[in-house]
């Protein structure tokens, strides 16, 4: 597990890394969901394949064939709110960035 | 240091660092994080590539002269790949240049130390001569890296409600590029 803030995001950095509700707390007082603002795939090495998974179903699998590039997965207007947000395929130097309110 | 303010926007030159005491408490005094709307990068007429970390205060770390050298730091809490900086009220140990961003890779790696690369999972930085002073380490996370084309302006970030981030820092190392900050 290597899950670490940065103000109210996150930064997940290894296969299997799960952000939820157990980890961040209830940053939206009564909200019992994790509200995200957008998430972003920040890319190491060229030719990586990158899955997310939320709440066990796949939003995004993608193959980044450029070496230090970002893809931004999804951003929302107003923050969506999700209950598990897993980086299920992350390459080595690869990590997901969970930006949330 | 070449933050400059527009209205409640700032322009970050590569090596810049908008902090909590440039920004000050805008629009809500007991905030103590930057709320930030949106983040753009502009490409001058050449374009090149933008790397944008948000970082948390520094913190005193001691650096050992070695074969490679060792920052030593109880609970760091950093994973492999994190970006750091360095700065010194004296000298570092040649190999290490204060403000530039390095790598901690998997060699070496423990909860109370670290090795460093000039890239993520690059080879480790080997430290000699002699060092003064307090070194301090400055952690932190990287959000975006990506090439910016010539005469290009890209929107690397853009939240419905105001994201709460430390420190947000252009690296030294982004070239031809500049990193516009939206606060509110």
């Amino acid at each position: 597990m290597a899950v670490t803030a940065f103000g109210t995001g996150y930064q997940l950095s290894a296969s299997g890394d799960k952000l939820n509700q157990a980890t961040i707390g209830h940053p939206g007082g009564g909200n019992y969901r994790l509200r995200c603002n957008q998430i972003n795939f920040v890319n190491a090495a060229a030719t990586t394949i990158a899955t997310v998974k939320v709440n066990g179903t796949i939003i995004w699998s993608q193959t980044v064939n450029t070496a230090n590039t970002t893809v931004v997965i999804t951003a929302f207007g107003e923050p969506q709110e999700l209950d598990d947000i897993e980086a299920t395929t992350l390459p080595a130097g690869a990590t997901l960035i969970v930006f949330t309110r | 240091m070449t933050v400059a303010a527009f209205g409640t926007g700032y322009t970050l030159a590569a090596g810049d660092t908008l902090d909590q005491a440039t920004v000050g408490h805008v629009g809500n005094p007991g905030q103590f994080r930057t709320r930030c709307n949106q983040l753009n990068i502009v490409g001058d007429a050449t374009g090149g590539q933008a790397t944008v970390i948000i970082e948390q205060a520094p913190r005193t770390v001691t650096i050992s002269i070695a074969t490679p050298g060792v920052v030593t730091l109880v609970a760091h809490g950093r994973p492999i790949g994190s970006p750091v900086r360095f700065a010194t009220t004296g000298a570092l140990p040649t190999g290490l240049t204060a403000g530039v961003t390095y790598y901690i890779i998997a060699g070496g790696y423990t909860a109370n130390a670290f090795e460093v690369a000039t890239s993520i999972g690059g080879t480790a930085i080997n430290t000699s001569g002699s060092q003064s002073g307090v070194q301090t380490v400055i952690g932190g996370i990287q959000i975006w890296t990506k090439a910016i084309a010539a005469n290009t302006s890209e929107v690397i970030s853009a939240w419905g409600e105001p994201q709460e981030l430390d420190n947000i820092h252009l690296t030294a190392a982004s070239t031809h590029a500049t990193l516009l900050v939206f606060v509110r």
